[in-house]
């Protein structure tokens, strides 16, 4: 859990330190100015009703939280290994799972910050109706299953089309636990597990004297 | 610490290691030397967890790597080929991050202590992103000792580093392995390296361990020593040469001596004594030593099916 934690930290800090994810925010805040400017200037839109106008803000926030965890999953192991970042990560003692779950906590908190930056545009646009709580709800209530799905799904894409050519085959441990979280267990990941298992390699007397 | 017998690992159905041994011991300094593509990397993966092998045997710091990678890896520092960072972090606060990864907290001395015996005391507050490779490569060994690690496995840790730097790194390593009961596998090319630091070697080609045992022992078997060429004003008298000297031939007007242990003042004691002896020498010039014969002669046989391993 201590290792999940200190992940998660890492990659949520990268979105408010780095100048990747400075640069993401502020894409997204010009995007969130850009349509509430729209919506209460156009005369067309403006003659929309409250409930439309939120939702539909909403809605682009969603649009937006998704996508942020496409490009967040894809990086995950594609672009650490591009960085040379990914190595000194599996040499540490990070069990692979432990790895792909710090990152997705990383990807929560991401939307966290999203979801924060995008309150006060929510308000500006809704808050002379009776439908912001309820669009702030639906919109954490909906939109933190989409990052992690659409999240999880580039992530174990990332680490799979990383061993496939045949890069990182060390990442195999990594693809798999990809592969699992995805819902998949292959063929390959059998056969890897059957690799370990199957041969005359001596059988770990303990872990304890390691410690 | 690290035992391998006849490991053999295929990769995409080709096999890349085919037969490595290897023997660390607590207190060791080890040299696996091979050239490019011999499988160095390839075994460092597979004693750490991150590759399945196919046969053999290896027991890293008493376990099994299939089963026991992470706590395996608790236990042992590496430093890989390529030192990646996040260029946004600064240099204290991503050691204090990476020796959390090993459940270890590191105090803010700890980590000034150990950025300051790498030569980054004074580069701490800047990002990573500003550091130059050498100061990369510095800080990549300060990660690998930042758990305070019972095995310490480095590839290539010199490599980019000036010769301040370097010695600087055999200073840290040295003081890492005084203890004798950790240590130190140092996987490189730069027999340098090899030739101050390590009391084992091991030589791999083309996946096959070629060559192992205590540097000295295997020294001594090849003939040990040094070997210099000399470029003299006249004939020498041969037969009234200093201890540990030897005429080893004669061409083309320069003269070979084979100097088996170089003397406690460096070989400038060696050239005054020869002087003194009436040896008028014009130009002196350093041969192969004995340790770059050794790896040679033991490199390169089956170099047209040698591969790169994919890493």
């Amino acid at each position: 859990m201590n290792t999940i934690w200190i992940i998660a930290r890492k990659e949520s800090a990268q979105m408010l330190r780095s100048q990747r994810g400075m640069l993401w925010l502020l894409a997204f805040s010009g995007l969130l100015s850009a349509f509430s400017l729209l919506l209460v200037s156009t005369t067309e839109l403006s003659l929309l009703d409250n409930a439309q106008v939120v939702y539909m803000m909403a809605g682009t926030v969603l649009a937006a939280g998704a996508l942020l965890a496409v490009i967040l999953g894809s990086d995950t192991y594609a672009g650490e290994k591009e960085r040379a970042t990914l190595v000194p990560l599996l040499c540490a003692p990070v069990a692979p799972d432990a790895l792909l779950a710090g990152k997705a906590v990383g990807m929560l908190a991401a939307w966290g910050v999203m979801f924060a930056v995008a309150t006060p545009y929510l308000w500006a646009v809704g808050a002379s109706g009776q439908n912001l709580g309820a669009a702030l709800f639906y919109l954490a209530l909906f939109g933190t299953p989409v990052v992690l799905g659409f999240g999880y799904l580039a992530m174990a894409l990332s680490a799979r089309t990383g061993s496939f050519f045949g890069i990182p085959a060390q990442y195999g441990h990594i693809a798999d636990a990809g592969r699992k979280s995805a819902g998949h267990r292959t063929r390959s990941a059998r056969h890897c597990r059957r690799t370990h298992l199957g041969r005359d390699q001596p059988v770990c007397r303990s872990a304890q004297h390691l410690r | 610490m690290i035992n391998i017998e006849n490991l053999r690992l295929p990769i995409e159905g080709k096999e890349i290691l085919k037969g490595i041994d290897l023997h660390l011991r607590p207190g060791d300094t080890y040299g696996l030397l091979g050239p490019n593509g011999a499988g160095k990397s390839t075994t460092i993966f597979a004693l750490l967890g991150l590759r399945a092998f196919g046969s053999g045997r290896i027991s890293v710091l008493g376990g099994n790597p299939a089963d026991d990678a992470v706590f395996i890896r608790r236990s042992v520092g590496v430093m890989p080929e390529k030192a990646g960072f996040y260029d946004w972090m600064i240099a204290p606060d991503y050691l204090k991050w990476y020796g959390g990864l090993y459940d270890f907290a590191p105090t803010k001395q700890d980590v000034a202590k150990m950025l300051e015996k790498v030569g980054l005391g004074a580069e701490a507050h800047r990002p990573i992103g500003t550091y130059s490779r050498g100061m990369k490569q510095r800080l990549a060994v300060a990660r690998a000792l930042i758990s305070r690690p019972k095995l310490l496995i480095l590839d290539e840790p010199t490599n980019g580093l000036d010769p301040k730097g370097r010695r600087e790194i055999h200073d840290l390593l040295v003081e890492f392995a005084s203890d004798g009961k950790a240590g130190v596998l140092l996987c490189t090319h730069l027999l340098d390296d090899v030739d101050r630091l390590c009391n084992r070697i091991g030589i791999i080609d083309n996946g096959r361990t070629r060559l192992e045992g205590s540097l000295g022992d295997l020294l001594a078997e090849q003939g040990g020593g040094q070997r210099y060429r000399l470029r003299l004003e006249s004939a020498p008298d041969t037969t009234n040469l200093p201890a540990g000297v030897a005429i080893a031939g004669r061409e083309g007007g320069w003269w070979y001596v084979q100097v088996q242990a170089a003397p406690s003042g460096g070989p400038s004691t060696l050239w005054h004594e020869l002087w003194r002896r009436d040896w008028k020498i014009l130009e002196i010039r350093s041969e192969a030593s004995s340790l770059e014969e050794l790896y040679m002669s033991h490199t390169g046989q089956d170099r047209p099916h040698a591969q790169e391993a994919v890493l």
